[in-house]
């Protein structure tokens, strides 16, 4: 067992205590916060495997974005955080699912690639993968721009509040969550912060529009 | 310092510089992109369209002219046009946005169309022989006959939404600013779909389309049935993504190759390790069959059809479908030919349980709108007959049939949307009773629509059907054709009960008329009669299908 064994053992069982904490946590903060470190545990495996630009990104992205966004999460939706906060319903079933998924992958990875012994790797430096998307493959990285737009006006679109939509929702859960009222009379009763002189009063149409 | 950040970046850009962009490939999903943009940029100014429009146009009218000046005349012609739509419209509606946003975003998407059209008739089929395929973007793009219609059914399928919808969103005060532009990315992520050459740029676009159909599904926030349905998509859609994200990154890693044209070369080698091929297949069909809702992975469709708002649903069921069936052709015809003997019996499985089970569950249905999510679901096995024939035939018939599902289906939910629009809530059967005495017009086009969808000889659904099951038979699936043809029968049951209950039975004297505007009018005038001349005299279009099976390969 080299040196570059026992990193990759010890970051591995970081990892993995890592992940089971994660669904073993009765708080979902914690688990939370476990999962950012078995996200960062897969971090230390790209790199051990070579793979720095892998890592840096896995880090960024998962462990800077993701895990922050699940707390955040937490913290804004008012979720329960507590120790009573998660149910264990489904815990066998979940376990036989991925006990499952793991003998089978595990099984494929060993029969296909078990006995072949990889060349020392020197994955491609950041330069390369840098001509790689602008050259290559320019299409999908385009596409994902507009996957992004999408989401950022998804977003916005459910997430602001804009009198003078329908739909039936009790008046309880209004006055619960602070919105304008949504009948019409409440939308013609604030023309002037909504519709900005847009339509002329008494179009129905006009508490739709901004 | 910025000049020695010039100097580190130049030879990097020597790099990518000689790589070609052919623009000719991509030019139809630029316009709705372009106007997607401006029309976010018209939304922030509030009421003073013209400072957009009159710049937007401006440039547009620069870059046609520059166009035409290389003699590429149409394109240079089309973006000029649509370019002075949006001014021309803002004029010509003062003070009315939510107008002004539908007949620019309808140019932009009828641009596209004529975009396509000129494509076809330059670069797909220069000569009167044949279709030719084209190779773009190094190889991230394939034009060839799935593309072509692809184009076609998505935004004609757009374009006859957008004035159906216009009312019904208007009165349910939902017709945000947003929802154009998100129309039009989810029409570019459908055509990207369509053109997708390598599973990267597939994927990429399958989740453009699929995030702007959940917050577009999710439209009527204060409906708590729409939120659900939107929840719903979300959450299923996301599991789905994975699933096939899975399947693909096995795929990879079976045969080292992202493109579908090298999967499909190297897939049957013997080096090839066959059980990880196989279980990235497996997983494929699992993450595409949510997508285009196969039986048994379909049971988001209903609630989410029935929950969503009505034009939305109607676009998600005509061109979705299309988008995904697109995928899934290009996937198994291209990518996994070699495999066919582990795939065709397990999709003409799938068609099997697809075609009964949405058939017979729409018999119990009361509610409209989820009998028309059980007969997309039903028609997703007809379309999927066609791809297990594996042959040029089944290609360029389930290209066809989804054409002709989709003008079928927009007409259906548009009659929908006048039903619906006289009282909120759903429309259950009930509510059509006598309509063909209260207003024969609308009551006379749902019925064509059904009829289309039942498969009716001389409208368009009829050499749809005939053609799959043509070419089903042809490739030795006569089980399949025989459960396919025992499937209409029984879909043709709950179709002709509606057309019976609008025409045999006595009207409702309480209630009131459908609310039929112009836009909703037009559009499904234009889808009516759509089928009956693709029903009747459909010729100078099949010769087009018939040619459409060259695939890059």
């Amino acid at each position: 067992m080299t040196g570059h064994d026992a990193v990759f053992l010890l970051v591995a069982l970081f990892t993995g205590g890592a992940a089971l904490l994660t669904v073993t946590s009765k708080n979902l903060f914690h688990a939370a916060l476990f999962l950012a470190a078995t996200l960062a545990g897969i971090a230390g495996v790209f790199l051990v495997l070579r793979a720095d630009f892998l890592a840096l990104v896995q880090l960024v992205v998962y462990v800077g974005a993701v895990a922050v966004l699940f707390l955040f999460g937490l913290m804004v939706t008012r979720a329960p955080i507590g120790r009573e906060a998660l149910d264990g319903q489904n815990r066998g079933l979940a376990l036989a699912v991925s006990g499952t998924l793991f003998v089978v992958l595990s099984g494929l990875i060993i029969q296909s690639f078990g006995g072949v012994r990889a060349a020392e790797v020197t994955g491609p430096g950041i330069r390369e993968i840098g001509i790689a998307i602008f050259a290559h493959w320019v299409l999908p990285f385009e596409l994902l721009s507009m996957l992004l737009l999408a989401a950022l006006i998804g977003a916005i679109l459910l997430a602001r509040r804009e009198s003078g939509e329908s739909g039936e929702e009790s008046v309880e859960r209004r006055i619960d969550f602070g919105d304008e009222p949504s009948t019409e009379a409440g939308a013609q009763a604030l023309p002037a912060a909504d519709t900005a002189g847009e339509l002329p009063a008494g179009e129905p149409v006009a508490g739709g529009e901004r | 310092m910025s000049t020695s950040l010039l100097s580190a970046v130049t030879p990097l850009l020597a790099q990518i510089a000689p790589v070609s962009v052919e623009w000719s490939a991509v030019a139809p999903e630029l316009l709705p992109t372009a106007m997607a943009l401006v029309l976010l940029l018209v939304a922030i100014a509030r009421g003073r369209e013209l400072i957009v429009a009159v710049p937007a146009a401006l440039i547009a009218a620069a870059v046609g002219i520059w166009l035409i000046s290389m003699a590429v005349v149409v394109p240079g012609a089309v973006v000029i046009a649509v370019g002075f739509a949006l001014p021309a419209s803002a004029v010509a509606f003062p003070r009315r946005q939510s107008l002004i946003r539908a007949f620019s975003a309808a140019a932009a998407l009828v641009g596209a169309l004529v975009l396509t059209g000129w494509q076809y008739a330059t670069v797909l089929a220069p000569t009167a022989g044949g279709m030719t395929s084209q190779e773009a973007l190094q190889g991230a793009l394939a034009n060839d006959g799935i593309a072509f219609f692809t184009r076609v059914t998505v935004y004609l399928s757009a374009l006859l939404i957008l004035p159906i919808g216009y009312g019904y969103l208007q009165e349910r005060r939902i017709n945000r600013a947003e929802v154009e532009p998100l129309l039009l990315l989810t029409v570019v992520g459908m055509a990207a779909l369509g053109t997708a050459n390598d599973l990267i740029t597939m994927f990429v676009a399958l989740e453009v389309l699929s995030i702007a159909l959940y917050v577009l599904s999710g439209l009527a926030r204060r409906d708590r049935r729409s939120q659900e349905a939107s929840l719903k998509y979300f959450v299923l859609g996301a599991v789905s993504s994975a699933i096939l994200l899975y399947g693909m990154a096995l795929v990879y890693v079976a045969t080292g190759s992202l493109d579908l044209a090298g999967i499909g070369s190297s897939i049957g080698l013997v080096t090839t390790p066959r059980v990880v091929a196989a279980l990235g297949l497996a997983l494929v069909t699992v993450g595409i069959g949510f997508k285009i809702s196969l039986a048994p992975f379909h049971f988001w469709t209903p609630d989410v059809y029935q929950g969503a708002p009505t034009n939305i649903t109607a676009f998600m069921a005509a061109a979705t479908k299309a988008a995904g069936f697109a995928a899934v052709l290009r996937l198994y015809m291209v990518a996994f030919p070699a495999l066919e003997s582990l795939w065709v019996p397990i999709l003409a499985g799938l068609a099997a349980i697809t075609m009964l089970y949405g058939a017979i569950v729409a018999l119990v249905q009361g509610d409209l709108k989820r009998i028309l999510a059980y007969s997309a679901i039903t028609h997703a096995g007809y379309a999927i007959i066609g791809v297990t024939a594996n042959s040029d035939a089944g290609l360029t018939s389930t290209l066809w049939y989804l054409l002709t599902y989709a003008i079928g289906t927009i007409g259906a939910f548009g009659c929908v949307i006048a039903l619906e629009r006289r009282r909120r809530g759903e429309v259950t059967l009930k509510e059509l009773r006598g309509l063909g005495r209260t207003s024969p017009l609308l009551a006379g086009i749902l019925a064509l629509s059904l009829l289309s969808l039942a498969g009716i000889p001389a409208t368009a659904g009829f050499i749809g059907k005939l053609l799959v099951f043509q070419a089903g038979i042809a490739a030795g699936l006569t089980w399949l054709v025989i459960i396919g043809v025992l499937s209409s029968v029984i879909a043709a049951f709950f179709y002709l009960r509606i057309a019976a209950t609008m025409f045999l039975e006595e009207p409702d004297p309480e209630r009131g008329l459908p609310v039929v505007s112009t836009g909703l009018s037009l559009g499904v005038s234009v889808a009516a009669t759509l089928i009956i001349y693709l029903g009747v005299y459909p010729q100078p279009f099949l010769q087009i299908v018939e040619t459409a099976a060259a695939l890059v390969r």
